[in-house]
C-alpha cells in the first residue's frame, strides 16, 4: 500500500501539518484495494476540490464517499462527481457539499449502473444552480426519494418545488424535507408528468418548421421566477420553458408544451415592438398583455388556421364563475380566441367587439395598447378588485408577458401600483437576463473566450520552441480577404506527439453504447450489401458471366480470339476512399453539457470511437487528426492514427488521451490535412471535420478574418479533389458555416447528445 | 432496361399530347436557345421539383422523341450504347437507348445520373463536345449524331454524398438550369392542376411543405417536394381524411426520427 506522501506527494506536501494527519487516516480505508493509478485519481480529486476551497474535513468525506464511486462504476464516474461536487461547492458552499459525500453511500445503493448514477448527479448539478438550499434536505432524504421515484420523476418532482416555491425558503424547504402535503402527493403523482428535456427537440424542431427562424428554445432559470404557477418568459428572444409544467389529469403535457411554445413564437414574430409602461395603471397593463396575446395568436393563426384548435383546449373559462377580475379576464381571453363561446358579460362583449373591429388592422401593435387601455377604463368603473402582484396570466401555456413592456422611462412619475409592476418587472427582467447570458454560453459550448484560452505565455512558447527544434514545423499561407492576398508562410503548424490515455476507455465507449454499434453495424451490413458484390468478367469464379460468354461466343463466330474472363464470383467491391476525420480540440471543448452530462470533448471522443469503428469494420482507409492553436505561430497538430497504420492499440490510446485547450485556428490544420491527403490515391478523399464552434484565434479579433482563410482553405482542397465536410455543434453554425463549407457540405447537430450515434451515420450516408 | 426491338421504333418516342408544365421562370425560352444550338444539358434541384416533366414538355414543344433514361447503380455503358445479342441464326447488334437517341435524333434524358457509376457515364463525353459521336467499340461503329440529338441530364445538388457528386470533368461539358420548388402560387396551382384538389386544400399542402423545408439541414436532408404535395393532394381528392393523407404521403416517407415525425405531424395541425 502505498502513503498519501507517495501516492501524490504534490497533495502531500500542500497540506498543512494537522490535515496530514487527518487525511491519513481516511487514506487507510480510502485506497484498499484500489491500483495505484486509481489511487492517483482519487487524489487529483482531492486536491481539485482543496483547491475549489472545500476544506479539509469535506475532502476527508470526500475520501470516505469517493472510493465507492471509483470502485463500482469507474473512472468516468468520478470524474462527474467531481464535476458536480465543483458546482455544488461553488453554488450551495461546503455544508451542502459535506452534506452530498455523506449521502452518497445510500444514494449508490439504489443506483445500480452508472449511467443512473450520472442522471442522479445530473439532478444535483441543476438544483445547485437554481435551489442551491433545497440541496441539503434533498440530500437528507435521498434514501427514501429514490426508493420511491425514478431518476426522471426525481427530477420532475424537484424542479416542481423549486419552480412553485420559488421565493419562500420555508415553503421550498418544507417540500424537499417531505413535510408539505403537495410534495408528497405530487411524489406520488410525479411519475406522469412531462419534463421539457423529453420535449426539448421536437418543439425545436416544431418552431423552426412553422417559423422558419432560428428559436432559442432553453429551460427556465428557476431561480429568477418570482411567483407562483411559472410561465413561459422570453428574454431577450429566447423563449424560456418552465422545466417542468405542472399538468393536471386530463391534460397532455406535450399539448401544453406545444401550444407555449407556438405562443411565444407567434410573439416573437409579431410582438416585436414594447409598449411604454407610462401612464397606464395596472390593471391596463394587464388587459394591454391580453389583447397583445390575442392579436398575436390571431396573426399566427391567419396563416395557420389548425392553431386554434391547439390553444382552444387550455381556454376553459365560464361564465359561470365568480365575478372577480382573474375570472373575467380569463372569460374574455376564451371570446378572444374561441367563436363558439357564449358570454353575456358587458365587459367581455365590449372587448370582444372592439377586437372585432380591429380585425382589418391587426398588424398595428398599436391597436393592443389601445383595446386594452379603454377596457382597462371599463374595468374600473365595473370597481372589481385587482391586484397585479398576485396575478397570474392565463391560460397555463401563456407567456408572461414581461416581455411587451419597456421598462425604459423609469424617470417619469407613477403612483404607488405602477411601481409596484415596475419594480418586480424589472427585478424580473434583470435577474431573467442575466441568467440567460450566463447558462447561454454555457449551454451552447460557444467560441472560446479569449481570457479562458490565454495561456501562460512564457511557458507556453519556451516549449513550443523546444518542440519545434524537435519536430519540423510546417509554414502555410494564410488568406487575407481584406487585402486579398494569401499571407505567405504566415502560419506555423506543429506536429505534437499524441500523448497515449487508457485505451480501455474506448472499448468501454464501444460497451457504453452497444445499441448503437448494433444499429451501426446492422448499416455497415447494408452498406456493404448494396455494393455490387459480383465481381464479373473474371478468369476463374463459381459462376459463368453470361454477358462475357456472349462476348467470347461473338467474338469466335466473327473469327476473332475471345476474351477467355467468362466467369463471375462473389467478392466484396473495395470503397476506393480515404477518409480523415479533423477534430477541433480547442478549449471550449471542456465545456460541460447539462443534457448529456460530460463534456463536448468527451462526446466527440465518443463519437470519433463510434465512427473509427465503424470505418475500421468497413475496411475503409482513414486517419484521425486534431487541432488546436495558440496564435498563429502555434498551431499544434496530433496524428492520433494515421492511414496505413492499424487501429490498433496505440491509436485507441491516443484518442483515449486526447485533451482540449487553446483556439481554434481551422484553415491552416484544413490544410495541413489536405497535405495528407493529397499524397493518397483513393477515387474519393474527404476530411470531415468535427468542430464546436467558428474558427477563433487569440491574436485575429476581426471575426470575418478566419472565416474567410477557412473558406478559402476549404477551396483549396476542392481544387484538389479533396471533399471537405463539417459537423458543427454550434447551433449558431448557420450564418458562417454555409459561408465557409458551401449549402451541402455541412450538418448542425441539433443535439449534443446525440452526436456519437450522429457522427457514424453521417459517415455512411455520406460515403455509401 | 430499354431493349428495342426495332429501329423503327424511335416513333414510340414522340410525346402526342401535351404534358402540363407550369412555367416558374425562363426556363422555356432558355431551353429553346439552348436546343437551337444543341447545347447538352443538365438540370440541377431537389427529386420531385419538376424536372423530368419539364423535358416532357419541351420534347413535345419541339417536337423531338424524347429518350428516358433512369439512371442506377448497376448500369453498364452496354446498357446506355447496346450490345450483341445470339440468334438462331447468328449474332446481331441491339442498340441501346442511347444509340437510338442517337442515331434518330431524340432527346436523350438522362435521370439523376450521378445514380450510375462514373466508369458507365463516361461514354457520354464524345457525344457532348463539338464532335458529337458515339464509339461503339465492341461494334466497331463510331456513330454520328443526328442533327436533332440532344443530350439531357438531370441531377440533385443537394444530395449530400462525396462518392455520388458529379465529377468536374463532366459537368463542365454542360449547359445548367436551377430548378427549385416553384413559388407559393405556382406550386398551388401545380398541386391542384394535378390532384384535383380545391386551390384552398392545395394552398394547405404547400403551407405544409414550405414548413417542412425550413428543416433542410436541421434534421432534415430534404424537405417535402412537389410530387409528394401531389400525391398527399391525390389521397385528399380520393377522400382521405387530409391529416391522414399528410401522415402517409408526406411525414412518414420523410423521416424515420420519431421528434422530427412527431414535429411534422404537429406542423401539418397547424393547417388541417
Ligand atoms: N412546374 C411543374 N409543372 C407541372 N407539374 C409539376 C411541376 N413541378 C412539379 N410538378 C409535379 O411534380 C411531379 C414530380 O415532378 P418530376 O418532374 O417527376 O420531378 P423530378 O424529375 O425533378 O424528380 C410531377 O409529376 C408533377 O406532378
Ligand atoms: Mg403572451
Amino acid at each position: 500500500m502505498h502513503s498519501v506522501a507517495q501516492a501524490h506527494p504534490e497533495l502531500f506536501s500542500a497540506l498543512p501539518d494537522a490535515a496530514r494527519e487527518l487525511v491519513e487516516a481516511a487514506w487507510d480505508e480510502a485506497s484498499r484495494g484500489l491500483s495505484f493509478e486509481n489511487q492517483r485519481v482519487l487524489l487529483d480529486g482531492a486536491a481539485g476540490l482543496l483547491q475549489a476551497g472545500c476544506g479539509i474535513a469535506v475532502a476527508v468525506s470526500y475520501l470516505r464517499a469517493a472510493p465507492q464511486v471509483l470502485r463500482a462504476y469507474g473512472e468516468s464516474s468520478l470524474a462527474c462527481l467531481l464535476g458536480v461536487s465543483v458546482s455544488v461547492l461553488r453554488h450551495a458552499g461546503t455544508s451542502a457539499l459535506d452534506s452530498l459525500f455523506d449521502s452518497l453511500p445510500q444514494a449508490l445503493g439504489r443506483l445500480p449502473a452508472a449511467q443512473q448514477l450520472h442522471a442522479y448527479l445530473g439532478i444535483i448539478d441543476e438544483l445547485s444552480e437554481a435551489a442551491p438550499d433545497a440541496l441539503i434536505p434533498l440530500f437528507v432524504q435521498s434514501g427514501r426519494l429514490l426508493d420511491q421515484l425514478a431518476l426522471d420523476g426525481l427530477r420532475r418532482w424537484a424542479l416542481l418545488g423549486v419552480q412553485s416555491h420559488g421565493t419562500d425558503p420555508d415553503e421550498r424547504h418544507a417540500w424537499f424535507r417531505l413535510e408539505s402535503r403537495d410534495a408528497r402527493a405530487i411524489l406520488r403523482a410525479a411519475g406522469e408528468g412531462v419534463l421539457f428535456t423529453a420535449v426539448e427537440r421536437r418543439l425545436g424542431f416544431y418552431l423552426r418548421a412553422l417559423w422558419a427562424r432560428d428559436t432559442a428554445l432553453r429551460p427556465a432559470t428557476v431561480s429568477g421566477e418570482g411567483r407562483k404557477g411559472q410561465r413561459v418568459s422570453i428574454v431577450d428572444g429566447v423563449i424560456r420553458m418552465p422545466r417542468a409544467f405542472e399538468v393536471f389529469l386530463g391534460q397532455d403535457g406535450v399539448a401544453l408544451y406545444r401550444a407555449a411554445a407556438a405562443h411565444a413564437a407567434a410573439h416573437l414574430q409579431f410582438s416585436a415592438q414594447r409598449f411604454a409602461l407610462r401612464a397606464l395603471r395596472p390593471i391596463q397593463v394587464a388587459l394591454v398583455s391580453l389583447i397583445e396575446d390575442a392579436r398575436a395568436e390571431h396573426l399566427a393563426m391567419r396563416e395557420m388556421p389548425g392553431l386554434r384548435a391547439l390553444w382552444l383546449p387550455f381556454h376553459v373559462a365560464l361564465p359561470t364563475v365568480t365575478f372577480s377580475a382573474v375570472s373575467l379576464m380569463q372569460r374574455l381571453s376564451r371570446a378572444l380566441i374561441d367563436p363558439g363561446y357564449h358570454d353575456e358579460n358587458a365587459f367581455v362583449a365590449r372587448g370582444r367587439h372592439m377586437f372585432a373591429q380591429a380585425l382589418d388592422q391587426l398588424e398595428v401593435p398599436a391597436i393592443s395598447r389601445e383595446i386594452g387601455a379603454l377596457l382597462g377604463d371599463d374595468f374600473g368603473r365595473m370597481r372589481v378588485p385587482f391586484d397585479f402582484r398576485t396575478y397570474v396570466i392565463e391560460p397555463l401555456y401563456r407567456d408572461d408577458n414581461l416581455h411587451l413592456w419597456d421598462m425604459g422611462d423609469a424617470g417619469e412619475q407613477r403612483s404607488d401600483d405602477q411601481e409596484t409592476i415596475l419594480q418586480s418587472a424589472k427585478l424580473e427582467q434583470q435577474e431573467g437576463g442575466e441568467q440567460s447570458s450566463a447558462q447561454t454560453d454555457e449551454e451552447q459550448g460557444g467560441p472560446a473566450q479569449p481570457d479562458t484560452a490565454q495561456p501562460d505565455h512564457v511557458s507556453a512558447s519556451e516549449a513550443a520552441v523546444i518542440e519545434a527544434a524537435l519536430l519540423q514545423p510546417y509554414l502555410y499561407d494564410e488568406w487575407d480577404y481584406l487585402v486579398g492576398i494569401d499571407r505567405p508562410r504566415w502560419c506555423t503548424l506543429i506536429e505534437k506527439a499524441a500523448e497515449p490515455g487508457d485505451p480501455r476507455v474506448i472499448e468501454e465507449v464501444l460497451q457504453r453504447n452497444d445499441e448503437t454499434v448494433r444499429r451501426l453495424t446492422s448499416m455497415i451490413r447494408a452498406v456493404q450489401m448494396q455494393r455490387p458484390q459480383r465481381l464479373k468478367k473474371q478468369l476463374e469464379g463459381d459462376r459463368i458471366d453470361l454477358d462475357a460468354c456472349i462476348g467470347a461466343t461473338i467474338d469466335l463466330r466473327a473469327g476473332r480470339v475471345p476474351d477467355p474472363r467468362v466467369h463471375q464470383r462473389q467478392g466484396r467491391n473495395s470503397r476506393d476512399l480515404a477518409v480523415l476525420v479533423l477534430l477541433d480540440l480547442s478549449q471550449s471543448t471542456n465545456d460541460w453539457v447539462p443534457a448529456a452530462g460530460t463534456t463536448v470533448l468527451e462526446l466527440a471522443r465518443e463519437a470519433t470511437a463510434l465512427v473509427a469503428h465503424a470505418m475500421d469494420d468497413l475496411g475503409d482507409n482513414f486517419a484521425v487528426h486534431g487541432f488546436d492553436s495558440n496564435g498563429r505561430h502555434e498551431i499544434e497538430y496530433y496524428r492520433f492514427k494515421d492511414f496505413d497504420q492499424p487501429y490498433d492499440e496505440l491509436a485507441r490510446a491516443r484518442l483515449a488521451g486526447m485533451k482540449g485547450r487553446l483556439s481554434t485556428r481551422m484553415g491552416t490544420a484544413l490544410r495541413h490535412a489536405g497535405h495528407f491527403l493529397r499524397q493518397r490515391r483513393a477515387a474519393q478523399r474527404l476530411i470531415l471535420l468535427l468542430t464546436d464552434g467558428e474558427p477563433h484565434d487569440i491574436d485575429v479579433h476581426d471575426r470575418q478574418y478566419l472565416i474567410f482563410d477557412t473558406k478559402r482553405a476549404v477551396e483549396d482542397q476542392r481544387r484538389h479533389g479533396i471533399a471537405t465536410f463539417c459537423l458543427s455543434l454550434d447551433p449558431a453554425a448557420d450564418e458562417y458555416v454555409t459561408r465557409i463549407f458551401g449549402a451541402r457540405n455541412f450538418m448542425v447537430l441539433d443535439h449534443l447528445r446525440r452526436l456519437p450515434e450522429k457522427l457514424p451515420a453521417l459517415y455512411l450516408r455520406l460515403t455509401s | 432496361m430499354h431493349r428495342l426491338p426495332s429501329e423503327n421504333s424511335i416513333a414510340q418516342y414522340v410525346i402526342d399530347e401535351e404534358p402540363y408544365y407550369r412555367a416558374t421562370g425562363q426556363e422555356v425560352a432558355l431551353y429553346e436557345a439552348a436546343y437551337a444550338v444543341r447545347m447538352p444539358m443538365m438540370l440541377k434541384g431537389p427529386t420531385g421539383c419538376g424536372k423530368t416533366r419539364f423535358v416532357e414538355y419541351m420534347a413535345w414543344r419541339l417536337g423531338k422523341p424524347l429518350v428516358t433514361i433512369a439512371c442506377h447503380e448497376d448500369m453498364t455503358a452496354s446498357d446506355l450504347v447496346g450490345r450483341h445479342l445470339l440468334d438462331a441464326g447468328g449474332t446481331h447488334w441491339s442498340d441501346g437507348p442511347l444509340t437510338l437517341a442517337v442515331r434518330y435524333g431524340a432527346i436523350c434524358y438522362l435521370d439523376e445520373v450521378v445514380e450510375a457509376r462514373q466508369d458507365t457515364t463516361v461514354v457520354i463525353h464524345p457525344l457532348t463536345d463539338a464532335r458529337r459521336v458515339l464509339p461503339l467499340e465492341k461494334k466497331g461503329e463510331l456513330v454520328h449524331a443526328h442533327p436533332d440529338f440532344q443530350l439531357v441530364i438531370s441531377y440533385n445538388p443537394g444530395y449530400q454524398n462525396i462518392m455520388k457528386d458529379l465529377k468536374q470533368s463532366t459537368r463542365q461539358r454542360f449547359g445548367a438550369l436551377d430548378f427549385d420548388w416553384p413559388v407559393r402560387e405556382v406550386e398551388i396551382e401545380i398541386v391542384a392542376h394535378e390532384s384535383g384538389v380545391s386551390p384552398q386544400i392545395a394552398g394547405m399542402l404547400v403551407s405544409v411543405g414550405e414548413k417542412s423545408r425550413n428543416l433542410k439541414g436541421h434534421g432534415l436532408e430534404e424537405g417535402m417536394s412537389t410530387r409528394m404535395l401531389v400525391y398527399a393532394g391525390q389521397l385528399i381528392a380520393g377522400g382521405v381524411a387530409p391529416a391522414a393523407a399528410c401522415s402517409v404521403a408526406l411525414v412518414r416517407p420523410l423521416t424515420d426520427d420519431a421528434d422530427m415525425r412527431d414535429a411534422l405531424e404537429a406542423a401539418v395541425k397547424a393547417f388541417f
